[in-house]
């Protein structure tokens, strides 16, 4: 069987999908929003994450590491990246709890014996899995043997999707997924390309199928970004073209920054220039629209 | 005889208490009269010394009626006096020395003459306290410690916690009816001095309620005629302390006020299921338009004012809803009131506490969910449908007598009217732990703590099992000590006093004309608190898990480096910290907490029956115990520090749980029940997380519930206590907030995202 790759496993997740759930994260993307809350998803394999201020300065990374990667400079640990192979030697020797490796090759039956101990508390709140990323979807194949445990045991599956996937994958998914939770950005071909760089119509198309099969399984979710789309014309065209695909049900999510945190973990710097997060409020004008649109629209989700 | 503090702090006082109306030479009178009463009649039986100095007592130190009281009866109590428990008092005929010597420190302003006559009494109660008797007999040098002296493993005490009365037959009878009962009783076992002293206690409550009428009648007398509608109240009061000084009562107010002024002289701290006993008077007056719901929800507020300001920190228990309830609709009509003004009142006392099972309806669990999202803290939830087949088992009783539990204090279970439950003994299973790791000794003060049992030298063991089997070695004899202990508290007490107004009402002192303790409850139980059960689980299973299996370290090796403190092995403790650790759903870690806890929570029970109790069971409670013994317990093989907190309640210790509230939830859920008398589970939230997702988190908890949950406790912080817990992470060890698209445990979170977190909470967000 193949394995996944699992950069976090979170149970009761209770914002990605209806009920409490258990949120399957996997790495890999087409696209690189430079918003992107999760860095360390976007390319498959270890990641070494390093936070500073737990750092003691001990020097046992420097002492393990086979390739000299890290350097003890004015009391902190340095890496230099280039050379790091992502081996986790240094994780094992660090003192400070300080290093940490994301991104981890998984069985199925590994990730469902974590899933199904939540199993009582998916029934009795309509939950169940959600599959997140990443873009999950890049492994729906890899993932039908998983998805075929949680449907022996009526555990019903939801992906978080950009839809920037093969037309193939997702007539697959069509098979094995109860919801999408869609990302709709933009529906700005040329605004879109600067910012995730990926091609919007791809995006466009795999909504259409989905929807074209199935309005009902697919909620839309829009993450409100400042000089992105957080506006009035950005919002009303995307909730437009949905509504006109048989869409009914959509997410306001405001841009956050919590993601900040683990670039500097990676070592990299944040690439999106918006360092303060929107309010639940500033989307409050948003709403009218979804009313316009005879829209179920709801902020956050 | 073994040295001890016998003015040292007796118990954990939280509340700041409300100073004594009389003046300083006052309060020295009665104490003297006390105690020269207490002499005076040491020579005749043990019931008629205690009415005598019950006379003493009452209706001396009833305090004037407050503005705001809607029924009456408010108390002082002295240094030196009687009671039941040290938060209201003392035990038995106590004397509180560490109270007295402060007294004594205040009057000798007034002249040397005070001072001494205060230090004539101290000298006699030296020999004369009730708990200090005790303790000269029990305590040992190095195994048995007073309450609370933390450097012991195991620490007991004499007292009588917990006791909730039978209010039914109080309020079917009243006193004028329990009289009677008394007095027929007493025709066909003449010159029983309990019966007759019983008598005696009847009379003085008719004393009492007299004396408080006169302070209720003084208050409306200075009133004049400003206040009319005060008036009316006090008026009303008065009137029902004059029907309730003999006869029953008709009315709510009657019925409060009747249970009330007897609470107090009984010297009770729990009261019990109010909503079942109170609930039939309060809805004949609702329905009858006696009472508006606004005056019923003021009467409760007033009650909840007064239990409040008695200060007894851990007790002032109210229960509500549940299985076995005689009237549960009027039940409910009490219960839907007493919800609100739990919610609007958010004291630390009382302990607001519900009862739920299948049948509780829709509405009571929005009504607890509210009062819990505004931060109430109550009510604390008890799961009937896991309690009371436990109880039934623990207690070896049938499910109908087993549906009278109520949990007291700080969790214990008692079956009202019927049994005895105080926790006597607290033991600490993991400095046990690490006592018998160091060859017998205590690491805090290199003193030799395992009495007669000879140390094993841990480089000889050769396999986990071994290893296990010489801590329950200790374990096992820690466990007698502790069954002897408690079971001597009942003697001893039952040398020295009767607890007449709680016999009165307890079954079957009357019956069998016999004091509570000397034959006459139904079921003589008791508990033992049992703390660090988590660390010390966590830390066999580290050991298991780095010597036995994965062959890491030597048992000698680990404990060279737990000895220093980790100091120098930071890479040892590293490795303990990142085994298993229990609250994160795992086999592996909560099996090991699982059977550490059968193997205790088994021999405890098992001894208290072969003394011949009806139960002795273990509880794993809620409160600042863990904190303080853990500053005198030694470093841990779970990679806890010297004198680092312990582990809360049955929760996992501070920051181990990683899995979010679902794993901690399965974890807790997977003890059995039916071995303990009450054990806490604590889940926090944020404000904003808990209010935004009531209906996801009521379903947790009932399918927790569903799954074997006896308990929880929810608390709802506030961006202040988010902030506390940034500087005091101890405290918040299961604080759960929203993050992004996730939930977590707060003070997990690194710094950077707690900032953040925080500023987001300050502008409304979701924190």
């Amino acid at each position: 069987m193949s394995s996944l790759p699992v950069f976090n496993i979170e149970r009761f997740a209770i914002h990605d999908g209806p009920g409490i759930r258990t949120a399957v994260f996997l790495q890999g993307c087409g696209l690189s929003c430079r918003w992107c809350a999760n860095p360390e998803s976007q390319k498959i394999g270890p990641h070494l994450m390093f936070l500073s201020q737990k750092c003691i300065g001990c020097g046992q990374c420097a002492a393990v590491c086979p390739n000299g990667v890290p350097v003890i400079k004015e009391g902190k640990a340095q890496f230099d990246r280039a050379r790091c192979v992502n081996c986790g030697t240094c994780v094992e020797g660090c003192l400070g709890d300080a290093l940490k490796i994301s991104g981890k090759a998984m069985e199925p039956e590994e990730i469902f014996d974590t899933v199904i101990r939540d199993k009582d508390y998916y029934d009795s709140s309509q939950g169940g899995v959600t599959l997140s990323g990443g873009e999950a979807l890049l492994h729906i194949n890899e993932l039908i043997p998983f998805i075929h445990l949680c449907r022996e045991h009526q555990i019903p599956i939801a992906t978080e999707t950009c839809g920037y996937v093969s037309e193939s994958i997702m007539k697959t998914a069509l098979d094995y997924i109860d919801l999408f939770l869609f990302d709709l950005k933009s529906m700005n071909p040329e605004r879109f390309r600067e910012n995730t760089g990926g091609d919007l119509s791809v995006v466009l198309r795999s909504f259409q199928l989905v929807a074209e099969h199935y309005p009902e399984r697919i909620i839309v979710r829009i993450p409100v970004i400042p000089e992105f789309n957080h506006s009035m014309e950005d919002i009303k065209a995307i909730l437009s073209f949905a509504c006109s695909q048989g869409v009914k049900r959509a997410d306001l999510l405001p841009y956050h920054t919590l993601g900040m945190t683990k670039y500097r973990q990676l070592g990299i710097p944040y690439p999106y220039p918006v360092e303060t997060g929107l309010k639940e409020d500033d989307l409050l004008p948003y709403l009218k629209i979804g009313e316009e649109l005879g829209m179920t629209l709801r902020i956050g989700g | 005889m073994v040295k001890f503090d016998i003015e040292g702090a007796q118990n954990v006082e939280v509340s700041k208490r409300i100073p004594c109306e009389k003046s300083l030479v006052e309060q020295l009178e009665i104490m003297e009269r006390y105690t020269e009463t207490h002499k005076r009649f040491s020579k005749e039986s043990i019931s008629r010394r205690e009415v005598e100095c019950l006379k003493v007592l009452y209706p001396a130190l009833f305090r004037s009626v407050e503005d705001s009281d809607l029924t009456a009866g408010r108390m002082d109590f002295l240094p030196i006096g009687f009671g039941c428990v040290t938060s209201v008092g003392g035990v038995g005929h106590y004397c509180v020395f560490g109270k007295l010597r402060a007294f004594q420190r205040d009057i000798a302003e007034l002249g040397q003459e005070y001072y001494d006559r205060t230090e004539a009494l101290y000298q006699y109660w030296v020999d004369h306290d009730l708990k200090t008797q005790y303790c000269r007999e029990v305590l040992t040098e190095t195994t048995i410690g007073r309450f609370i002296d933390v450097e012991y493993p195991l620490i007991a005490t004499a007292r009588l916690s917990g006791m909730m009365l039978d209010y039914p037959k109080l309020l079917d009878h009243g006193i004028g009816g329990l009289r009677t009962i008394i007095t027929e009783r007493l025709s066909k076992d003449e010159g029983n001095e309990f019966l007759m002293a019983s008598l005696d206690c009847l009379d003085l409550f008719t004393t009492c309620a007299d004396a408080v009428r006169e302070k209720v009648l003084k208050q409306k007398e200075a009133l004049g005629e400003t206040n009319p509608k005060r008036a009316a109240q006090l008026t009303r009061m008065a009137n029902d302390l004059l029907t309730i000084r003999k006869g029953k009562p008709e009315h709510f107010t009657e019925a409060l006020q009747l249970f009330w002024l007897y609470a107090l002289l009984a010297g009770v701290i729990n009261y019990g299921r109010l909503d079942d006993f109170l609930g039939p008077y309060l809805a004949k007056d609702l329905d009858s338009g006696v009472l508006s719901e606004q005056d019923a929800y003021d009467l409760l507020k007033s009650l909840w004012q007064m239990i409040e300001n008695r200060r007894t920190t851990v007790n002032g228990r109210i229960i509500v809803g549940g299985k076995g309830r005689k009237h549960p609709e009027e039940a409910d009509r009490f219960l839907h009131i007493a919800m609100k003004v739990c919610k609007d009142c958010r004291f630390v006392e009382p302990q607001f506490t519900l009862r739920i099972d299948e049948t509780t309806s829709e509405e009571t669990w929005a009504e607890a969910m509210d009062a819990l999202g505004v931060g109430a803290t109550y009510p604390t939830i008890y799961n009937d449908e896991v309690n009371v087949p436990a109880v039934s088992f623990g207690m070896r009783v049938d499910e109908e007598t087993a549906a009278r539990y109520v949990p007291f204090g700080c969790t214990e279970f008692v079956l009202w009217g019927q049994s005895t439950g105080t926790p006597n003994i607290c033991i600490n299973l993991l400095k046990i732990l690490n006592i018998y790791m160091n060859r017998g000794v205590d690491p805090m003060d290199g003193q030799y703590k395992l009495g007669p049992l000879k140390a094993k030298d841990l480089s000889s063991i050769t396999s986990f099992d071994e290893f296990l089997e010489g801590y329950q070695e200790v374990l096992n004899y820690y466990m007698d000590l502790a069954g002897e202990a408690q079971y001597r508290s009942y003697e001893i007490m039952n040398e020295h006093v009767s607890f007449l107004f709680t016999s009165i009402l307890m079954d079957d002192c009357i019956e069998r004309g016999k004091a509570l303790l000397d034959g006459g409850v139904r079921y003589l139980g008791g508990t033992c608190e049992t703390y660090g059960n988590i660390n010390a689980s966590d830390s066999l299973w580290a050991i298991k898990h780095l010597v036995f299996d994965e062959h890491k370290y030597t048992l000698p090796q680990l404990e060279e480096a737990i000895l220093a403190d980790f100091n120098g092995y930071e890479h040892i403790r590293k490795d303990c910290l990142a085994c298993d650790k229990y609250g994160n759903d795992l086999s592996t870690a909560d099996d090991m907490a699982n059977m550490l806890y059968e193997f205790v929570a088994k021999g405890i029970r098992d001894r208290g029956i072969r003394l011949g109790m009806q139960y002795f069971l273990i509880v794993i409670s809620n409160n600042s115990l863990n904190t303080e013994w853990g500053l005198r317990t030694s470093a841990s093989a779970d990679g806890r520090h010297t004198g680092v907190y312990m582990n809360p309640a049955n929760n996992p210790q501070g920051g181990a749980d990683k899995n979010g509230p679902t794993a901690m939830l399965n974890s807790l859920a997977k003890f059995d029940a039916k071995y303990h008398g009450g054990s806490v589970q604590n889940i926090k939230f944020a404000k904003g997380m808990f209010n935004q997702n009531k209906p996801l988190i009521e379903g947790m908890f009932k399918t927790y519930f569903r799954k074997g949950g006896c308990h929880i406790m929810v608390t709802v912080v506030d961006k202040g206590a988010l902030e506390d817990a940034m500087i005091h992470p101890e405290n918040y060890p299961d604080l759960i907030v929203r993050v992004a698209g996730y939930s977590a445990v707060f003070v997990n979170l690194d710094k950077t995202v707690q900032k953040e977190l925080l500023s987001r909470h300050l502008y409304g967000g979701e924190a």
